[in-house]
């Protein structure tokens, strides 16, 4: 699964480390959901998602997936 | 957003109150290990024996281990930030996940290490392999046991 964290990050002005302390998360957490190591659960989804302001799709990518 | 950090403060509030309680289950540990090493000088308990040294030694181990953790803890509880920290540190979703499943690969390895080791121990010694049964056994009575709770409680 693809996610545009790290854009949405860049575009924020935003650290791992700031993003994964507004989630409650470590900051290893959310560098494994940018390179698709881990698949973030849908309460961290959400939580990423509200936090930028967008709904789960328009953040993670689930065409690969389906 | 000022709900979400309400809801954040409640936990944080309520991992807090856990913090307390660990302390003073160090410190209740503590007593306890002071209490034991004071009573086994003071009545002369197994004088010639080690196990007396191994039960202080063992307890005075574990002890130095939770001391380290009271200095992590009431550092966290002097400041908010590093109670945070510790917070998410502690209940990280992914390293919950890692912690589970390198749990079960532990588990399931460890058994099968079992079965040979009680393999090759019934033809070295049959009380050595007795016992080995007997904590393969145990341990898979106890996974069982778990794996009917938590399906229970999830």
């Amino acid at each position: 699964m693809t996610t545009k964290i790290a854009e949405l990050r860049k575009k924020n002005k935003l650290s791992q480390e700031e993003l994964a302390k507004a989630v409650g998360v470590t900051r290893q957490t959310i560098t494994s959901i940018e390179v698709g190591k881990y698949t973030a659960s849908l309460i961290l989804a959400h939580k990423i998602a509200k936090f930028f302001g967008l709904t789960i799709e328009d953040v993670f990518d689930f065409s690969e997936e389906e | 957003m000022c709900l979400i950090f309400q809801r954040r403060n409640n936990i944080v509030e309520k991992f807090r109150k856990k913090l307390k309680n660990r302390i003073i289950f160090i410190i209740l540990y503590l007593v306890a290990v002071i209490a034991f090493i004071i009573i086994s000088k003071i009545f002369n308990l197994n004088p010639d024996g080690l196990s007396i040294a191994y039960v202080i030694g063992f307890s005075c181990g574990i002890l130095g281990v939770m001391l380290f953790q009271l200095f992590i803890f009431c550092n966290a509880l002097k400041d908010d930030d590093k109670l945070e920290e510790l917070y998410i540190n502690e209940n990280d979703e992914r390293v919950l996940q890692i912690e589970g499943r390198a749990g079960r690969i532990v588990a399931r390895y460890t058994l099968l290490s079992l079965i040979a080791a009680v393999l090759i121990a019934v033809f070295i010694n049959k009380t050595v392999a007795i016992t080995l049964i007997a904590v393969m056994l145990a341990m898979a009575i106890f996974t069982i046991i778990v794996k009917l709770i938590c399906s229970k409680k999830y």
